[in-house]
C-alpha cells in the first residue's frame, strides 16, 4: 500500500441505461480511487449502481444499452471511457481483471474449465499448446481446486459452487492482472464456502500485490478484508474512507443506517432493523440529496441542494450536509431504523 | 440527455440548516411511475395492435362484405366470364362469370369459420382434458399423458387428411377431423399450467377449505390460466386455417356448392396458364393476410401477457 | 447416453405401430370399396379382386398379414396405380421427394439460422429489419401459395425457370424455395431470439471480461446455446417439411411419393394409403432421432449426464 498515484481513478462518473421501462440514471457521478496494492471495498445495496460502475468502466456494456455517459476513468493514467474497443480489450484481463457473482451463470456451460482459462490465458499472449495446459493446471492449483488435472477437463455444471468460483478467479487471473474487480464473489455462495473464497482472495492479493476492489452489500466482508471503504446509495458514493474510519466513524447518516442494520448476537432487541423507505427509482431527476426521503435529520437544505463531499478526518469524506459548519451536531443513533430504539 | 448537474459551488443561507418537516412521500422522484411501463408496452407492440385491427376488419367484411355489391356470390352470368377487375367488378369475374369479391367474404364465412370453430372446440377439448389430467395428478395423469403423448407422435396433417377420408367431405367433418388431433397441444398446455398453479397457496387454501376438486378447477384454477390459454388460442386459429386451406386445395375440404378461400386458391391455380391471376391472387393474399394478422397478434398476446420482458 | 438414445428409439417404435394401427382402422372404416366404384366390372369380378387382395378374410386376420408384410419389408401391392409393387413406388419416388425435402432443409436450416444469428447481431439495423420481413411472409403465407406466386413471376413472367416437372436443377429450384420459405421464417425468428438470450447471458459479460474479442465470444461461446433450442424444433419442421412436399409436388408435377399418396387418397387404395402413413411416419421418426442425436453432441449436459462431482 503506497501513497503514491491511485491506480484506477474514477471522476464524476454519469451513466444512463435504456431499460424496457426507459432510461435508467443508473450513475450520478461517481467518485472514487484504488492505489496499488490497496484493497478496496465498495458497498451499498442492491441496485444502487456498483455493478453498473464496474461493468461501465470496462466497457461491457452494449452500445445500444448506454444512453448517456460522461466522466473520466483513468488506469494508469488513461481514460478507459476514451479507449477503442481494441485497446480495452488489451487491458481487460491482462491489466483489469473481473470476477462475477454467480459462478453458475459466469461459465460458459458449453466449454470447459480448462478450454475457458486456457482461452484467458491466449488472449494476451502466445504460449505453446502443451504449455497451455501447463498454466492452466498451476492456476487451478493456485487457487485451490483439487485435482486440478480431472476439473480442467470437466464442464461447469459438474463443479460445486465454491470450486466454479474458485475456477472463476483462476480465469481472472489468467492474464496477470493488476487489479482485480471482484464483484459480489460471496454473494452466491453458503456461508463456508464464503470464508473460504475470502480466504483465497486475501492470501492472493498479499502474494501478488494487486489492488482488489471488492464490490458487496455485506459489511463483515469488508471488515474481514479491505483496507479502505467506498459506500454506494443511488448511484453516487456518499461516504469514503479506511475501513477503521468508516465502520468505526461514519459520518453519513446511510452508513449508520447500514451498521444498524447489522444482527448483532449481544443486543438486547429482538427484532431486526431495516432502513425504512426504499431507494429511488432512478428514472426522474433527483434534486438534493437522494436520501433525504429516509433520512431523519434531513434539512430544508438537503431537499434543495445535493450535498458536496465534505471531509470528516484525514482521507475520509462524506456527502452530507450535517456536516457543513451551519447544521447542529446531531446523536447519531435516533430513530432512523425501525424497530425498537435504544434512543 | 445528461442531466443538467451544475456543480454545487453557492453556498445555502443559514436559514436552510433547519430539520425538515414532511414525509418522503412529497418527493416527486421517489415514487415509481407504474403507469409508464404499461402504456409503454401497448405501444411497443405495433405489429399486434395492427393484427387486432386487420382481425376485426376481416370480420367486418366477411358480414357486411356481400352486402356492398349487387351481385350473389353464386349468380352466374355467362355474358361476363373471367372479367378482369374493374369498376363494376372489384375483384373481377370467375370462369362463370360469377363475381370474385362477393365469393371472397362468402369464402371468408367459410373460412373463418371453419378456423375458429376448430380453435375454440380444440380450446374446450383441451382445457377439460388437460384441467382434469393436471388437478388430479397422480396415476391419472401419468396415463392421460401418456395417452397425449402417444397421438402427438402422429403428425396433424396426416391424421387430419386420414379422418377426412373416412369421414368423408362436409363442412363439420373438417372440423371433427382437425379436431381429433388438433387439441393435443392446448391439452398438455393447459395441464402444465395447472401444475404449476396447483402450488399456489391460495389454491392449496381452498382445498383446505373443502372446495370440491371441479369447482377449483372451474374457479380458481382456469381463469388465472387463461393468459397462455388465450395466446394458444389466438395462435391455433391461423394453423386451424391453414390446415382447411390445405385441405381444400388437395380436394378434401368443403364440397360444392359451398366455397372456401382454399378451395377458391385450388380452383384458381389453372390461372397461371390461362392468365387470369385475379382469381387466384385475391383468395390467397387473403388468406395470408388472415394469418398473419393472427399470428401477429398472438405474438403481441403473449409478449403483453410474459411478465419478463425480454428484449 | 445410449440408454437416452434407446429409449428414444422405443418410444418411436411404439409410435409407429399406434400410427400403422390407427391408419388400418381408419380404412376400414370408410364406407365403400375400391372396386365398387370400377362400373365396368362384374360383381364376380369384384370377388375375384377382392379375393386376391385378401379382402374377403375378417379384419383381424388382414390386419395380421399387413403387420407381419410390414416386419419383412413388404409394402403389398396397389390397388389402382399401374405399377402394383407398392416397394417399387417407393424406391422410384421416394429419392425424388428426399432429393425436394433434404434441399428444402438446407436451405431452410441453413438461411433460417443464419439470418437469424444475424438479426441478432445487428440489433435494428437492417438484418434484423429484413429476418421480421421474411418472418412475416414466411409464416403467413403458406408454401403452396408462394409456389404459384412464385412461378407466376419466375417462370410464367421471367420465364427464368421451369413451370414445372423434374429432370435438371433448375426444376428443384422453386418448389425447394417453396418449401423452404416457412421453416425459413421460425428458424429466423427462433434463432433470432435464442441468441439474443445468450448475449444478455452472464458468461458473456465474463468472457470479455476476460480480454477476448467480441467475435470470438460469440461463435466459441453462444452459438451452440443459440443453436440448441433451433435443434428442438428441426423435428416438427422435418414434419411439416415432409407434408408440405404433398402439396408441392401436385404442383409443380414433380413424381415423388407425395403426388401418389395424395392420389392414392381419393382413390381409397388402401394398401397405398397405409404404406403411405408408414413411409411418412418411419421418415420422420428417423428424423426425430437423428435431433436426439445431435442433441447429444451439441449439449454436453446430456452427453454426459449428470456427470461427477
Amino acid at each position: 500500500m503506497n501513497g503514491d498515484r491511485p491506480l484506477l481513478e474514477i471522476d464524476g462518473l454519469h451513466l444512463g441505461l435504456h431499460t424496457a421501462q426507459g432510461v435508467v440514471h443508473a450513475l450520478r457521478g461517481v467518485t472514487l480511487h484504488v492505489r496499488p496494492g490497496e484493497v478496496l471495498a465498495v458497498v451499498g445495496e442492491s441496485g444502487c449502481g456498483k455493478s453498473v460502475t464496474m461493468q461501465g468502466v470496462l466497457g461491457l456494456f452494449q452500445p445500444w444499452q448506454i444512453a448517456y455517459r460522461s466522466g473520466r476513468a483513468l488506469f494508469q493514467g488513461r481514460d478507459l471511457l476514451t479507449l477503442t474497443e481494441q485497446a480495452l480489450r488489451r487491458i481487460r484481463g491482462a491489466q483489469i481483471g473481473m470476477v462475477f457473482q454467480d459462478p453458475m451463470t459466469s461459465l460458459t456451460p458449453t466449454l470447459t474449465i480448462g478450454q475457458q482459462i486456457g482461452e484467458a490465458l491466449l488472449a494476451h499472449r502466445r504460449i505453446a499448446p502443451g504449455e497451455v495446459r501447463r498454466r492452466v493446471i498451476a492456476l487451478l492449483e493456485q487457487v485451490g481446486v483439487p485435482h486440478p488435472q480431472v476439473r480442467a477437463a470437466q464442464y461447469p455444471f459438474q463443479l460445486s459452487g465454491g470450486l466454479r468460483q474458485r475456477a472463476l478467479i483462476a480465469a481472472a487471473l489468467a492474464g496477470g492482472p493488476s487489479l482485480l474487480i471482484a464483484d459480489e464473489p460471496t454473494t452466491a455462495l453458503d456461508v463456508t464456502i464464503q470464508a473460504q473464497i475470502l480466504d483465497l482472495l486475501r492470501s492472493l492479493q498479499r502474494a501478488s500485490g494487486m489492488a482488489v476492489i471488492l464490490v458487496t452489500h455485506d459489511l463483515g466482508v469488508v471488515a474481514e478484508i479491505a483496507h479502505r471503504v467506498a459506500v454506494m446509495y443511488a448511484g453516487q458514493i456518499v461516504e469514503e474512507g479506511t475501513v477503521e474510519q468508516v465502520l468505526r466513524r461514519p459520518a453519513h447518516p446511510y452508513t449508520w443506517g447500514l451498521l444498524d442494520c447489522l444482527p448483532r448476537l449481544d443486543a438486547a432487541e429482538g427484532r431486526l432493523r431495516s432502513i425504512r423507505g426504499q431507494p429511488p427509482h432512478l428514472m426522474t431527476e433527483i434534486v438534493g440529496c437522494a436520501f433525504a426521503g429516509r433520512c431523519p435529520h434531513a434539512m430544508e437544505v438537503c431537499v434543495e441542494h445535493a450535498p458536496p463531499q465534505f471531509p470528516a478526518g484525514d482521507g475520509h469524506r462524506s456527502a452530507c450536509w450535517l456536516l457543513h459548519p451551519s447544521a447542529e451536531p446531531v446523536a447519531r443513533r435516533t430513530r432512523l431504523t425501525t424497530g425498537t430504539t435504544r434512543g | 440527455m445528461t442531466p443538467a448537474h451544475a456543480p454545487e459551488a453557492l453556498e445555502p443561507s443559514r436559514e436552510l440548516f433547519r430539520l425538515r418537516e414532511g414525509s418522503a412521500a412529497e418527493l416527486p422522484w421517489a415514487a415509481p411511475g407504474a403507469a409508464v411501463s404499461a402504456l409503454r408496452r401497448l405501444r411497443a407492440h405495433r405489429l399486434g395492435v395492427a393484427g387486432l385491427i386487420i382481425i376485426i376488419l376481416l370480420t367486418v367484411m366477411a358480414g357486411a362484405g356481400p352486402q356492398l355489391v349487387p351481385y350473389a356470390s353464386d349468380e352466374q352470368n355467362m355474358l361476363a366470364t373471367n372479367e378482369p377487375p374493374s369498376g363494376r367488378h372489384w375483384f373481377g369475374t370467375d370462369d362463370f362469370g360469377r363475381d370474385v369479391f362477393a365469393r371472397t367474404w362468402i369464402g371468408a364465412r367459410i373460412s373463418l369459420f371453419v378456423g375458429l370453430s376448430a380453435a375454440l372446440l380444440d380450446l374446450v377439448i383441451g382445457v377439460v382434458y388437460g384441467g382434469i389430467s393436471g388437478s388430479a395428478g397422480g396415476g391419472v395423469d401419468l396415463v392421460m399423458m401418456r395417452v397425449v403423448d402417444l397421438l402427438y407422435g402422429i403428425p396433424h396433417l396426416l391424421s387430419t387428411i386420414l379422418f377426412m377420408v373416412v369421414l368423408g367431405p362436409g363442412l363439420f367433418t373438417i372440423i371433427v377431423a382437425m379436431v381429433a388431433t388438433g387439441w393435443l397441444g392446448m391439452a398438455r398446455l393447459v395441464r402444465g399450467q395447472v401444475l404449476l398453479l396447483k402450488e399456489l397457496d391460495y389454491v392449496q387454501a381452498a382445498h383446505a377449505l373443502g372446495v370440491r376438486p371441479a369447482r377449483l378447477l372451474a374457479r380458481h384454477l382456469i381463469p388465472n390460466a387463461m393468459g397462455p390459454i388465450l395466446v394458444n388460442l389466438t395462435l391455433t386459429i391461423p394453423a386451424a386455417i391453414f390446415t382447411e386451406a390445405t385441405l381444400s386445395f388437395l380436394g378434401l375440404g368443403v364440397p360444392l356448392p359451398l366455397a372456401s378461400w382454399g378451395t377458391m386458391t385450388a380452383e384458381g391455380l389453372v390461372t397461371l396458364l390461362t392468365g387470369q391471376t385475379w382469381r387466384l391472387f385475391f383468395p390467397a393474399f387473403f388468406i395470408s393476410l388472415t394469418m398473419f394478422a393472427f399470428n401477429a397478434f398472438g405474438d403481441g398476446l403473449r409478449d403483453a401477457l410474459d411478465p419478463r420482458l425480454r428484449r | 447416453m445410449v440408454a437416452y438414445l434407446l429409449r428414444r428409439l422405443l418410444a418411436s417404435l411404439v409410435t409407429l405401430w399406434v400410427i400403422v394401427t390407427l391408419t388400418f382402422v381408419l380404412m376400414h372404416a370408410v364406407p365403400g370399396d375400391p372396386f365398387l366404384t370400377e362400373a365396368r366390372l362384374s360383381p364376380q369380378a369384384v370377388r375375384n379382386l377382392r379375393a386376391y387382395y385378401g379382402l374377403d378374410r375378417p379384419l383381424p386376420v388382414q390386419y395380421a398379414r399387413y403387420v407381419v408384410n410390414l416386419l419383412r419389408g413388404d409394402l403389398g401391392r396397389s390397388l389402382r396405380s399401374e405399377v402394383r409393387d407398392i416397394n417399387q413406388i417407393v424406391r422410384e419416388g421416394l429419392p425424388v421427394s428426399a432429393l425436394l425435402g433434404a434441399e428444402a432443409l438446407l436451405l431452410a436450416i441453413a438461411g433460417g439460422v443464419t439470418l437469424g444469428v444475424l438479426a441478432a447481431l445487428g440489433r435494428n439495423r437492417w438484418p434484423d429489419h429484413l429476418s421480421i420481413g421474411v418472418a412475416i411472409v414466411g409464416i403467413s403465407v403458406p408454401s403452396f401459395i408462394l409456389a404459384t406466386l412464385l412461378i407466376d413471376v419466375f417462370a410464367v413472367k421471367l420465364a427464368l425457370l421451369p413451370v414445372s416437372l423434374w429432370g435438371t436443377w433448375r426444376h428443384t429450384v422453386l418448389p425447394a424455395v417453396s418449401l423452404a420459405l416457412t421453416p425459413l421464417a421460425y428458424l429466423a425468428r427462433l434463432t433470432r431470439s435464442s441468441m439474443l438470450e445468450e448475449l444478455s447471458q452472464d458468461y458473456v459479460k465474463a468472457a470479455l471480461a476476460r480480454g477476448l474479442s467480441r467475435r470470438r465470444v460469440i461463435i466459441r461461446h453462444t452459438l451452440r446455446g443459440a443453436l440448441l433450442p433451433a435443434l428442438t424444433v428441426l423435428g416438427p419442421i422435418t414434419a411439416g417439411v415432409l407434408a408440405g412436399s404433398f402439396i408441392i409436388e401436385n404442383i409443380f408435377g414433380i413424381p415423388g411419393i407425395g403426388k401418389i399418396f395424395v392420389l392414392s387418397i381419393s382413390d381409397r387404395d388402401y394398401p397405398l394409403i397405409l404404406s403411405g402413413a408408414v413411409v411418412y411416419s418411419v421418415l420422420l421418426l428417423l428424423a426425430n432421432l437423428l435431433v436426439d442425436l445431435g442433441y447429444t453432441v451439441l449439449d454436453p449436459r446430456i452427453r454426459i449426464g449428470g456427470g461427477s462431482r
